[in-house]
């Protein structure tokens, strides 16, 4: 049934979870815009036969009102059967006029339930892109390269283009909004408040060296320290350091 | 319909669920297969349409659209009987959003759906507190998907006082999305 290939996209779209999003269906998409090109196509033809219906019609109304005002005089009989099949022509004509009139509006509420699905399956991917770069903060290399497989070349662009967006922001604001303080992280966890200033990490992949306020620490594989929260959450966030918390 | 309902993937889902019809004209593109093959109905045929298309054709009077076999008279006054015992998800597992879209034309849904729901969700909290439930598990599986998104919020917010107390509610964690 019409809308059928549009609803597949949203079924995918409602399997988009916090940890997993299939791959984009470039496939279905094509399919869903073609077919809704075809639909459109379609409908304007309809509309141009519609018009040449009513001119047809016009002209159908002109030749009877001349007949009818012609000769009458035993011919009246001929006429009365004339009009009547004339009615009839004339109804299914409209019949014919409603057939289409339907038909049109179930195209137009197709064509608009299928640019409803695709707007919707886009925006759902778009908001897990959106919370996948807070959560490398905005560092999009981060990502681990099965889940950018998964994304077109234009949500990349998007990934990427989001990240710049914010960092380039962030900088442009930096230094109004905290003149004192070195730098302050953008895309911290806002949703888990800070309990501790210093946090016991373990490192589970080689990190190098990182600066923090008490000197330098260098992250090797399964070593374990006591560093500030703030220098080191991005790390967490991407799987590099484990947090062991306090038990 | 609200901007916000536009985007909401459970909305478009929920206007997807049949309603029987009757046509007043002919309509092609209803078949099974799609736009593509020519499977015409004829006017006073009786077909199930989705409720997005219903809607829309019934304003223009180019359909007549019937009430919907789960809304019913008699199949609310059974399920009235005992809210607890229907089995939601088999009905239709967008009962309360698709009885949403229908409540914006038919007055009585509304109420239908708040009585269901009241008496069913209290059973929903209660089993989300009691942890492993191996009686509720028939009701859980009739569960519809809104009722079943609550009951994982109450599980999760169950989880959360424990959590807490075991001192592991501000651990930082590896995001979700990486273990991809």
């Amino acid at each position: 049934m019409l809308g059928d290939e549009a609803v597949r996209l949203v079924k995918e779209a409602k399997d988009i979870t916090a940890d997993h999003i299939p791959a984009y269906n470039e496939e279905q998409v094509r399919l869903v815009a073609q077919e809704t090109r075809y639909l459109w196509t379609r409908i304007e033809e309809m509309y141009a036969s519609l018009g040449q219906l009513t001119e047809s019609q016009g002209e159908t109304a002109e030749t009877e009102a001349a007949t009818a005002h012609g000769p009458s005089q035993g011919d009246g009989g001929r006429d009365a059967a004339m009009s009547s099949s004339q009615q009839t022509y004339a109804l299914s004509q409209a019949e014919h006029r409603n057939n289409v009139g339907g038909q049109t509006t179930l195209y137009a509420q197709t064509v608009a339930r299928n640019k409803r699905c695709l707007l919707a399956y886009h925006d759902r991917r778009a908001k897990f892109l959106r919370s996948l770069m807070w959560n490398v903060h905005l560092a999009p290399s981060m990502v681990p390269g099965t889940l950018v497989a998964r994304m077109s070349p234009s949500e990349q662009t998007y990934m990427r283009e989001y990240a710049r967006l914010n960092a380039s922001y962030r900088d442009a604001v930096e230094a109004q909004l905290i003149p004192s303080y070195g730098s302050l992280d953008w895309a911290a966890n806002g949703e888990l408040p800070p309990r501790d200033l210093l946090i016991e990490v373990r490192v589970v992949r080689d990190c190098g060296e990182i600066v923090t306020e008490n000197g330098v620490v260098s992250l090797q594989a399964g070593t374990q320290h006591y560093v500030p929260r703030a220098d080191v959450e991005h790390l967490i966030t991407i799987g590099y350091l484990e947090h062991v918390s306090p038990s | 319909m609200a901007q916000r309902d536009y985007y909401d993937i459970d909305d478009i889902l929920a206007g997807q669920e049949r309603v029987p019809c009757i046509l007043q004209v002919d309509l092609d593109g209803l078949g099974s297969s799609g736009s593509g093959t020519a499977s015409k109905v004829q006017r006073n045929a009786r077909w199930t349409l989705p409720y997005w298309m219903a809607d829309r054709l019934d304003e223009e009077d180019y359909v007549t659209m019937e009430m919907s076999p789960m809304f019913a008279k008699r199949a609310t006054r059974m399920y009235a009987a005992s809210p607890e015992s229907v089995q939601l998800r088999a009905i239709c597992q967008y009962y309360y959003q698709f009885g949403m879209q229908l409540g914006n034309i038919v007055p009585d849904v509304p109420l239908v759906l708040r009585n269901m729901y009241m008496r069913r969700i209290q059973r929903v909290a209660h089993i989300a507190q009691q942890g492993h439930n191996v009686e509720a598990l028939d009701f859980v599986q009739g569960l519809d998907k809104m009722e079943l998104r609550m009951l994982k919020l109450c599980q999760q917010a169950q989880n959360a006082g424990t959590v807490w107390q075991q001192n592991k509610a501000y651990t930082l964690k590896k995001a979700s999305a990486m273990s991809l």
